[in-house]
């Protein structure tokens, strides 16, 4: 009996302490905070979900460690969407209405965030994706967020530098035909970009996700003469197109959206990949403390590898939730978790500035993330950013 | 610019018919899909690969040669415990045998190897030569040469050792062979062997040309190598060669002039009219010619 009252007075007081640590947030009910996140843990995005699920898993940690959210100890729950479309719809539905979670992280892909957009203002409840890329999907509900940039957002810059760097006057998009973000960059942006920028389009080619052998399009685009060459293409089939220049002999520099310039571009193309200009919404070479903190935690759980932006633009999503929370006065309580519900949303859509590892980020009109981004280029056989 | 994709279309052929002389191979000898043969192509390439990782002596040759051997080992153990122990009265029964051999394979690979996917360092230098109009790099006459060396040694082999020959009398009857005192079980197992070793460089030589090394590769190189077995002419060695390239070919002229898009649905066109009109290949079926 005695034990039992000296462990309760040191229970509460470690309660006070940590509650100490956090003076300004009002203190909520219930046991846990619940979040949910839809994740890619099999099929194409693997790379993606795990590193996500990781990184939002140490933000997670950092958070409780510090007293979680108003003293009350965050809990997100994952669900794997295997990549594809049916299991994202399944698991936001379980999410939003089974374990009743205040908002979701994720999905990652363009092609399952377009099917559960528009089902939003049904559920009433906030999605902010790590990585779907794609331009115009967060209009499609007050819901929708997005805590990354957007495949033209992203290229702007990068382009512009590449044609400056190169003095490009001149070019051919290669791109993929099925891929739903390679595509939207390939057809759509890059065109619109290379014109703004004065480069001549010479030519446009396609090839399908499974093509491993481009040396027809790289025949037809040397024949052509570009002084560059733009990419829609995620890193695999880019490292694969890169190569395949290099050894028919045609020399121009490319330029590429964030799947490209995933880091296995580079091991992938090897000395072909040299030179090339690429986007990322994330510097995961950041020299700041904070940044490498971060990979440190990140790379011991990924067998050393980096990961993706989608690592580091997930654990700053679950950074800002927390501190959207505690500023909008969200209760946890049970019935009110309609209207802690709209408080989330309401702090996403006012979000500005907030200083993360993965930039400056603020929420545009429709939902969707901007801020600074980097431009890497491959020196040497590695990324370096090349933004003044 | 033809020119220069007929290059590009013999490159991208010479694999195809690489793997399709394997899958001919066994199906004149055993009338048995092969279908585990694109993941023994898979192997291959990881085999090849690894060598060149993991021993720093080892160059391209090396890698080949290594290749060869885990390939070879490899179409004697599927011979001997997933083929030959299976009963043939069940004309099904191999087939499926090879199709459980596929999915052990490219589970065995994602486990050892990772499911990512990972290409050759560069092992050769690479040096352009310029021909008048086309662009020929070092890496494709090495490919090329490799191909054409591998195929020529193989119809050596069929053609005038008596290992080859008892290869062409049990493809024309086994029966007839066993009477006439060939161990019919023995050329089977070889050609299970020597199958495997050619798609295990072509394996190595992909690798090498495409940087598109992973667990999945084995599917879509066979669905193009059944292809050219078809197109070849049933068992028809030759056929299969000469078919492979043109189907290469006719794939990357496609590719450039028609559009990425039609490539596959024109390739499987021609195989539809081949099928109807000349259901024999375009070689003849050569196992069934009467000798």
């Amino acid at each position: 009996m005695r034990h039992g009252s000296i462990l309760a007075t040191a229970a509460g007081a470690a309660a006070l302490v940590a509650l100490s640590t956090a003076p300004d947030a009002a203190k909520l009910s219930g046991r846990s905070v619940k979040v949910g996140a839809l994740v890619p843990i099999t099929g194409k995005g693997a790379e993606w979900g795990y590193t996500a699920r990781e990184s939002i898993k140490i933000a997670q940690d950092e958070i409780n460690a510090a007293g979680g959210i108003g003293g009350v100890p965050l809990k997100v729950i994952f669900w794997d969407t295997q990549s594809k479309e049916s299991e994202g719809i399944k698991g936001f539905k379980k999410l939003a209405t089974r374990d009743n979670v205040l908002a979701v992280f994720g999905p990652c892909f363009s092609s399952i965030y377009e099917i559960l957009a528009p089902q939003l203002d049904r559920y009433k409840v906030s999605m902010i994706s790590y990585c779907s890329s794609k331009p115009g999907l967060s209009e499609m509900s007050k819901w929708a967020f997005r805590n990354t940039l957007t495949s033209d957002k992203q290229l702007d810059p990068v382009v512009k530098a590449w044609a400056d760097a190169y003095k490009i006057k001149s070019a051919v998009i290669i791109h993929d035909l099925e891929d739903a973000v390679s595509k939207a960059e390939g057809a759509k942006i890059l065109p619109v970009l290379l014109k703004k920028y004065g480069v001549k389009l010479l030519g446009m080619m396609t090839y399908r996700t499974k093509d491993t052998d481009f040396s027809a399009q790289i025949t037809k685009a040397k024949a052509l003469n570009p002084d560059g060459i733009a990419l829609g293409s995620c890193y695999q089939q880019a490292a694969g197109i890169a190569k395949e220049a290099r050894k028919q002999g045609l020399n121009a520099p490319f330029v590429g959206g964030a799947c490209a310039g995933a880091p296995g571009f580079v091991q992938l193309g090897g000395k072909a990949t040299e030179g090339s200009y690429m986007s990322t919404a994330a510097w995961i070479d950041d020299p700041r403390e904070s940044v490498q903190a971060y990979v440190k935690k990140i790379k011991a759980v990924n067998k050393g590898k980096k990961p993706p932006y989608g690592g580091p633009r997930s654990y700053d999503s679950t950074h800002i939730l927390k501190m959207i929370m505690e500023k909008q006065g969200v209760t946890n309580k049970s019935d009110d978790l309609e209207a802690d519900r709209d408080r989330i949303r309401q702090g996403w859509a006012a979000l500005k500035g907030y200083d993360g590892i993965s930039g400056e980020t603020t929420m545009n009109e429709v939902g969707d993330g901007s801020g600074a981004s980097a431009i890497l280029k491959v020196v040497d056989g590695k990324y370096v950013n090349v933004l003044k | 610019m033809l020119g220069q994709q007929l290059i590009n279309g013999l490159m991208l052929g010479a694999s195809y018919s690489l793997v399709a002389i394997g899958y001919t191979l066994i199906f004149g000898v055993l009338r048995l899909l092969h279908f585990a043969h694109g993941e023994v192509f898979m192997v291959g390439a990881f085999i090849g690969l690894h060598v060149v990782l993991w021993f720093a002596f080892a160059n391209i040759y090396v890698a080949i040669a290594g290749a060869m051997v885990v390939t070879a080992l490899l179409g004697w153990i599927v011979a001997r415990f997933a083929v030959q122990p299976v009963d043939k009265g069940y004309p099904l029964a191999p087939l499926i045998s090879t199709i459980g051999v596929t999915i052990v394979l490219q589970n065995l690979a994602i486990n050892i190897f990772g499911g990512e996917q990972v290409a050759f360092p560069e092992t050769i230098e690479q040096i352009l030569y310029r021909i008048g109009p086309l662009t020929i790099s070092s890496v494709q006459i090495f490919i090329l040469a490799v191909a054409l060396l591998s195929m020529a040694a193989l119809w050596l082999f069929i053609d005038r050792t008596r290992m080859g020959r008892a290869i062409r009398a049990t493809s024309e009857s086994h029966e007839t062979a066993a009477l006439l005192g060939v161990d019919v079980n023995r050329v089977v197992v070889v050609t299970f062997v020597v199958a495997s070793a050619l798609a295990g460089i072509a394996g190595v030589l992909d690798g090498v040309k495409n940087s598109a090394i992973t667990p999945h590769m084995g599917l879509e190189v066979a669905v193009k190598a059944l292809v050219v077995m078809l197109l070849g002419g049933l068992g028809n060695v030759p056929g299969a060669m000469v078919a492979g390239i043109l189907l290469g070919m006719v794939e990357i002229l496609t590719a450039s002039y028609l559009g990425t898009s039609v490539r596959d649905f024109f390739t499987f066109v021609i195989l539809i009219l081949l099928l109807l009109y000349r259901p024999t290949g375009l070689f003849g079926t050569r196992t069934i010619e009467s000798g």
